[in-house]
């Protein structure tokens, strides 16, 4: 049986919950996702910026009520990244549900 | 300004405690992102609501209709904008084909509609059609959330 291929860059708690909120989503907006996940704005920056630089995550800046706002989505690369992060965590916890 | 250089992060290897704690942290999360972002039944009534009546002005020949088609989009854009985050409709090849199925068959019953009316003279036709598309509607967004909204409130109890 082959060795499960975990994902370094998704693999931190935080980038995973952020990977895992973002996954059922079309798009979310940055306050949104700080506060869902209880981190603070330069943390989730510096997170986002991580899956951006991997192609996982796609950023998009618009305007509302003449300001800013960021929107954060997964792309094709990302979700296909964060399936097989989630197989291979599920086979780490198979493998130990087999042998107990 | 010089970019930042990431260090390589080492390969994980998670035990299988962790990676079942992984596993539950991810479904918490999913399902409060699920939670946050679900549109609520007001909304897929109103959709319905509005899809249905602009089946029936448009089977009647009203100018209404594109003021209204863009009124629709613009409430959604805007609620979207307020709400933050938005639902992913289609997740899959064969959740796009049954999009497009569905797609195809409430325009058939909107062309019903104007059909009915202009070529046969029904003038009930268009309410007809937009009363389907309006039920249709509905109960297509409700059947698609139905899982969600049951394993939310199950999650909630």
């Amino acid at each position: 049986m082959s060795r499960p291929q975990l994902d370094a860059r998704i693999h931190a708690p935080d980038r995973l919950r952020l990977c895992a909120f973002l996954a059922p989503l079309d798009e979310a907006e940055f306050q949104l996702i700080r506060d869902e996940l209880g981190v603070s704005d330069s943390v989730l920056s510096k997170h986002l910026s991580h899956l951006a630089d991997a192609g996982y995550v796609r950023l998009d800046k618009r305007a509302l009520n003449g300001r800013q706002r960021a929107w954060a989505s997964l792309t094709v690369k990302g979700r296909k990244a964060f399936a097989a992060h989630v197989a291979a965590l599920q086979q780490i916890a198979a493998r130990a549900n087999g042998k107990a | 300004m010089e970019r930042e250089t990431l260090m390589p992060e080492p390969a994980p290897k998670p035990s299988p405690d962790e990676a079942r704690a992984a596993l539950a942290s991810i479904e918490q999360t999913a399902s409060d992102s699920c939670a946050r972002a679900i549109y609520p039944r007001w909304l897929a009534a109103g959709m319905a609501l509005w899809g249905g009546t602009l089946v029936t002005l448009g089977g009647m020949d009203s100018p209404w209709v594109v003021p209204l088609l863009f009124a629709g989009f613009i409430v959604y854009w805007l609620w979207r904008r307020a709400h933050g985050a938005a639902m992913r409709e289609i997740h899959s090849r064969g959740g796009l084909v049954r999009v497009a199925v569905a797609t195809l068959a409430l325009v058939a019953i909107a062309i019903g509609g104007i059909v009915g009316r202009a070529q046969y003279g029904l003038a009930w036709a268009p309410y007809g059609a937009g009363a389907v598309i309006a039920a249709g509607l509905f109960a297509i967004m409700e059947i698609c959330y139905a899982p969600l909204r049951a394993r939310l409130a199950s999650r909630r109890a």
